[in-house]
């Protein structure tokens, strides 16, 4: 009910006053002043109700844990891991452990000759073969050089002799019979190098597919802690 | 905030279980108390403060020093219960569906300043309207659920308030009464949503 005297109008200071009328904070002029209000205004004494119900429900000071909450959650805290940031990060620091861990593995893996040991040997017996054909060669050449320069010694039988050295040497376009083998041979080494190359890439790819094997467990197993 | 809090909560950030232990020491008896505010159970609410502490050891490092260490609390404990609240509410309901539906209308303002009665469904709609203070609260400026968080749910006196927030007395009582209006006013909003 809004007129009447000044302590009955119902105005913004009054609402004030009704809002705060159970605390400690008001004069005695002021709470008579409250008191004398809410008997006229009905908006006022609804909106009083309303206080006490809501102060009602918020006061918590007359509540105490039980002695066990305490140790309860203490015992359910140790079962956690100290969560720093670290601890935060540590599902993909565990990540990039684990992949920087079989990386290495794997390359020390490769850089040991015992993993490709098989095609090693197998190029090794062709490049012992392959010496052994270009010492003979080297050789011929050496007797073919030395005959030459026998040749120059004498100007005037060069013709005769360079005839006798052209039916000697062979004929120009027709494979010699030491070369064919060397095709041969390395045609075999480019082989066995293809296998090797495609040894290293199957390895690569089983790091790989391990890593991230690797990485998705320790992930997974790092989330649930 | 005081010296030591501020040292406590640096060195629980940093994961010192003891550091911890310390201070949520502190803010037990508010966590329950919150608890069993909201769902009304002393069983219920043992349960949902456990969670709420545990959600606070590890959610701490999120603590920014913007606002008080109890508010920060405070509004983390009131958040959780509410969750567990509508858990308990959802499952309450499914139960109840067997034999009866629940509505939704939470009724009038009159039945949350008077007792409803005793049936299963007028108690569900009085902690239906219970809750809603709480989330009301939730709802105000930082600075008028402060004040209010500190007169009417930790019972502190006009003058440690004063001290705390290092404001005279008369701003205490206003800024008080003005925070208590606002959150009468989102209640009742709330309420008229409600009822739609």
């Amino acid at each position: 009910m809004k007129g009447g005297t000044d302590m009955t109008v119902c105005n913004e200071n009054i609402k004030e006053l009704v809002a705060i009328y159970s605390t400690e904070g008001l004069t005695a002029t002021e709470q008579n002043s409250v008191e004398e209000h809410i008997k006229e205004c009905e908006e006022c004494r609804y909106e009083f109700d309303i206080y006490q119900s809501i102060e009602q429900e918020l006061d918590l000071t007359k509540y105490k844990a039980p002695d066990s909450l305490h140790t309860d959650v203490m015992k359910r805290l140790s079962k956690y891991k100290n969560l720093t940031k670290y601890t935060q990060y540590q599902p993909y620091l565990s990540i990039a452990a684990a992949i920087v861990f079989v990386v290495f593995l794997g390359f020390v893996g490769l850089m040991n000759p015992n993993i490709l040991k098989n095609s090693s040997d197998e190029a090794m017996m062709v490049q012992d073969e392959m010496a052994v054909q270009d010492q003979i060669t080297e050789e011929a050449n050496n007797e073919e050089a030395a005959t030459a320069e026998s040749y120059d010694t004498s100007i005037t039988t060069f013709d005769a002799e360079m005839e006798e050295a052209l039916e000697d040497a062979p004929s120009e376009g027709a494979p010699s019979e030491d070369v064919a083998p060397r095709m041969a041979m390395e045609a075999q080494t480019k082989e066995l190098d293809k296998q090797e190359s495609d040894h290293r890439r199957e390895i690569i790819i089983g790091l790989i597919v391990l890593s991230v094997f690797s990485g998705i467990l320790i992930y997974r197993r790092a989330k649930k802690r | 905030m005081d010296a030591i809090e501020e040292k406590l909560i640096k060195k629980a950030q940093k994961g010192t279980r003891k550091a911890f232990e310390k201070l949520i020491l502190q803010h037990e008896d508010h966590i329950y108390a919150i608890a069993l505010k909201v769902l009304k159970n002393e069983a219920d609410a043992y349960d949902a403060a456990q969670e709420i502490c545990l959600k606070i050891y590890q959610k701490i490092d999120q603590f920014k020093f913007e606002s008080a260490f109890s508010t920060w609390v405070h509004r983390l404990a009131v958040n959780t219960a509410i969750d567990e609240y509508r858990k308990l509410k959802r499952k309450l309901q499914k139960e109840y569906s067997y034999d009866q539906p629940i509505t939704e209308d939470g009724g009038t303002m009159k039945d949350f300043i008077q007792d409803t009665g005793d049936t299963p469904e007028s108690n569900l709609v009085r902690q239906e309207q219970i809750q809603m203070v709480w989330e009301a609260l939730e709802k105000l400026k930082d600075e008028q659920k402060n004040i209010i968080i500190m007169k009417d749910l930790q019972g502190q006196s006009y003058q440690e308030i004063s001290e705390s927030l290092q404001i005279n007395m008369g701003t205490v009582k206003s800024r008080l009464a003005r925070s208590r209006i606002a959150l009468k006013n989102v209640l009742q909003d709330m309420w008229e949503q409600s009822n739609v």
